[in-house]
C-alpha cells in the first residue's frame, strides 16, 4: 500500500533495496548526496548527479531521461559512518514552478511504499531537496523535505559541502549572484599556508565540475575528435515547458480552451554516400537505426503528454556513414511563440559530456526553427547551434539547398 | 540519565531526580540553511489550577508575559530563528515556590505562523522540547519535534503536576492545531 507524505513528514523504510523515481514535467537533473554525521559529504564519490552517474561502492546510482531519474540505493550496503542519503532536483528553467509537476516514488520491487507530490506552484527555488534517507535509531527513515535553493545546484552542492569549480556557473542560470564562500577562520593569510608544507605537492582539489556543454550565441560550436568519440546511441532529446499554453488573443481567447504547445522534433540527414533525406513523424517517416538513415524519431505523442518531451536516436556505429544531421523543430500547435516553451536541446554521446542549447531567440511567430547540426567531417565531429526560425519546411530547404520537393499533404 | 518518554508516560520527578528543585524546560531548533521563511518556534507554559484552567490570564506565560506573578516561572526570551547552539528558548520553574493552587504546568510549543509560512515541525532541523534539571543540566525527558510530531504545528510537550506532595512529569506529545491562540482559549484564557 502506498503512503502519501506531507512535507516534513517521515517514515520508516525496508532496508533492502530501494527505488526512488522521480519525474518532473520538463527538463530537469537530479543529485544524490551522501552524508556523514556532520551532514556533509567528504569526497567526490559522495556526490551522485550526470556526471557521475554511481558511487564508489555502488550504493547509490542514478539513471535519468531529461525529465525523470531513478536512483537505485541499497540502505543496508552503506558505509555505518553514512548518517543521510540526500536526493535533489534542479531545474533547467529558472524555478521548480516551471517544471509544472515534480513527483517522487520510493518503491521497493514493483511496491511504491511512499509517494512525495511537490506542490511546484509554490517553490520559486532553481533547486530542491526532494527527500531523504537517515538512519534513526539503528533503522533507515524517509523524509519527504521540498526545500531549497533559488540560486540552483551551486548552494545545494555547497550547504551539502561539495566545492563546486568557478567555471562550472553555466548549467543553470543562476537568478541571484552567488556570494563567495566564507573565508576560513582566522587572520588573513597573504602567503602560503604555514602549516600546510609546500612540499607535499598540489593539495587534493575537491572541486567537482558540474559543467556540461552549453552551445550559447556566443559560443555556438564544439568539435569532438574522433579518438574520443565511442560508439553506441546518440540521443537527442528535445523538451519544452508545458506549463505554458497558449491563448488565442483577443474576445475569442475568452471562449475557447487555452491549447498546450506541441513541438515536433525532426532532423534532416546526409549520408556519405550523398543520399539525403528527412525524418519526422509528419508522413510517418520516422527513420531506422540498423539501416540508413540510421536516425530514429522514438515516437511521438501529439498530445504533449510525453512528460520527457521528443527523442531522436542516432546509431553512433554507423558514423563512417553518416555526414550531416541537421536537428530541427517546429511547432505542431498552438501559437508560435518560441520563448515561452523554455526549448532545450539535449545530446548525449557516450563517453563525453551532455551538450545542450536552449532556443532563446524565437521572437518572430515564425513555426519552424533549425536547432543544431552536427557534421561529420574528417574525422571530426562538429556541433554547431544554428537557431534560425523558418516559415516552414520550403523555406527552411531553400536556405540550406537541400532541393527536395515539398508536396502537399504532408501536413 | 534521560529518560526516553512514550506518549503518555509518568516520570517521577522525585525518583529520578531526587531533591528536584527547579527544572528548565528547552526548546530548541537549527536556524534554516534552505531558502524561504525562518523557523519560529515558540514555548509557553499555562498554570493551571484543579479544574486544568488558568486561574488568571496572567497564568499564561509565553513571550510578551515572560514572567508570572508568583515569579515561579520564568521565560527567558524569544528566540525568532533558533540562532545559537543547545536551547534556544528556555522557561525556568521553581517548583518550591509555585502557589498551592498551582496544581499542573502545561508546556507547548508552536509554530509562528505555522498557518501562513506552511510549516510543520518536520520541516525544521533537530527541533526538539526537553525538562532538564536545572541543578546540574541533566535532561529528565526529551521529545524530537522534528521526528515525532513531523506533520504537526503546535504540540502540547508534557505537564508537571503535583501527586502525593511530589512533582511528576509527563509526556503528553499532543499536536493541534490551531496555533497559540487556540491554544491559549482551551486552556480559558481570554484572547
Amino acid at each position: 500500500m502506498t503512503q502519501n507524505l506531507v512535507p516534513g513528514q517521515n517514515c520508516p523504510v525496508p532496508t533492502s533495496p530501494l527505488t526512488v523515481h522521480v519525474r518532473a514535467g520538463a527538463a530537469a537533473d537530479f543529485s544524490a548526496f551522501r552524508l556523514f554525521a556532520d551532514g556533509k559529504t567528504r569526497r567526490d564519490e559522495d556526490f551522485v548527479f550526470y556526471g557521475q552517474k554511481r558511487n564508489d561502492d555502488g550504493t547509490i546510482s542514478l539513471m535519468h531521461d531529461a525529465c525523470s531519474g531513478t536512483f537505485s540505493i541499497d540502505p543496508a550496503r552503506l558505509a555505518p559512518d553514512v548518517e543521510k542519503v540526500a536526493l535533489a532536483v534542479t531545474s533547467d528553467f529558472p524555478t521548480i514552478a516551471r517544471l509544472s509537476s515534480l513527483t517522487l516514488e520510493v518503491c521497493q520491487g514493483a511496491d511504491c511504499l511512499l509517494r512525495c507530490v511537490v506542490e511546484t506552484a509554490r517553490h520559486d527555488e532553481a533547486a530542491l531537496i526532494l527527500g531523504e534517507f537517515y538512519r534513526r535509531n539503528g533503522q533507515w527513515k524517509f523524509r519527504f523535505v521540498a526545500q531549497g535553493f533559488r540560486g540552483g545546484l551551486r548552494p545545494l552542492a555547497e550547504f551539502y559541502g561539495v566545492d563546486v569549480a568557478d567555471d562550472a556557473a553555466a548549467p543553470s542560470p543562476a537568478p541571484s549572484p552567488v556570494p563567495p564562500r566564507p573565508a576560513s577562520s582566522g587572520p588573513v593569510q597573504s602567503g602560503p599556508d604555514p602549516s600546510r608544507p609546500a612540499a607535499s605537492g598540489p593539495a587534493p582539489s575537491r572541486a567537482v565540475n558540474l559543467g556540461k556543454i552549453v552551445l550559447t550565441k556566443s559560443s555556438p560550436r564544439i568539435d569532438l575528435t574522433k579518438h574520443n568519440i565511442a560508439g553506441g546511441i546518440y540521443r537527442v532529446n528535445l523538451n519544452w515547458n508545458r506549463a505554458f499554453t497558449s491563448r488565442p488573443s483577443g474576445l475569442a481567447g475568452l471562449f475557447s480552451a487555452n491549447r498546450q504547445i506541441d513541438l515536433d522534433l525532426a532532423a534532416y540527414v546526409r549520408l556519405k554516400n550523398g543520399e539525403q533525406t528527412i525524418v519526422q513523424a509528419l508522413g510517418e517517416r520516422f527513420g531506422a537505426l540498423d539501416r540508413p538513415p540510421f536516425v530514429q524519431l522514438m515516437g511521438d505523442d501529439r498530445t504533449g503528454s510525453q512528460e520527457d518531451g521528443e527523442w531522436l536516436h542516432i546509431n553512433g556505429d554507423r558514423l563512417d556513414e553518416l555526414a550531416e544531421i541537421l536537428v530541427f523543430a517546429f511547432i505542431y500547435a498552438g501559437v508560435p511563440n518560441w520563448n515561452a516553451t523554455d526549448a532545450v536541446v539535449r545530446l548525449d554521446i557516450p563517453g563525453q559530456p551532455r551538450i545542450e542549447t536552449r532556443l532563446s531567440d524565437g521572437n518572430e511567430p515564425l513555426p519552424m526553427c533549425a536547432i543544431a547540426r552536427i557534421l561529420h567531417e574528417g574525422g571530426t565531429l562538429r556541433i554547431e547551434r544554428l537557431e534560425r526560425y523558418f516559415r516552414g519546411h520550403e523555406d527552411m530547404d531553400r536556405s540550406f539547398g537541400w532541393g527536395f520537393t515539398w508536396r502537399a499533404g504532408w501536413k | 540519565m534521560a529518560v526516553s518518554l512514550v506518549k503518555g508516560g509518568n516520570v517521577s520527578l522525585s525518583k529520578e531526580a531526587p531533591g528536584l528543585e527547579s527544572v528548565v524546560v528547552g526548546l530548541g531548533w537549527d536556524v534554516r540553511a534552505t531558502d524561504g521563511e525562518s523557523f519560529d518556534l515558540d514555548a509557553s507554559c499555562f498554570l493551571l489550577n484543579g479544574e486544568g484552567k488558568v486561574r488568571s490570564d496572567a497564568d499564561f506565560i509565553f513571550y510578551n508575559n515572560k514572567t508570572s506573578a508568583c515569579g515561579s516561572v520564568q521565560h527567558l526570551g524569544d528566540n525568532l530563528t533558533g540562532e545559537g547552539d543547545g536551547d534556544d528558548e528556555k522557561v525556568v520553574v521553581k517548583l518550591a515556590s509555585l502557589p498551592a493552587d498551582v496544581t499542573k504546568l502545561s508546556f507547548a510549543v508552536t509554530i509562528h505562523e505555522a498557518e501562513q509560512r506552511r510549516q510543520n515541525f518536520g520541516m525544521v532541523s533537530n527541533a526538539f522540547i526537553r525538562v532538564v534539571n536545572e541543578m546540574d543540566g541533566k535532561e529528565i525527558a526529551r521529545y524530537d519535534l522534528s521526528e515525532d510530531a513531523s506533520t504537526n504545528t503546535s504540540l502540547i510537550f508534557g505537564e508537571l503536576y503535583r501527586h502525593n506532595e511530589e512533582w511528576k512529569f509527563r509526556a503528553v506529545g499532543q499536536g493541534f492545531d490551531g496555533g497559540l491562540g487556540a491554544l491559549a482559549r482551551n486552556f480559558g484564557v481570554n484572547i
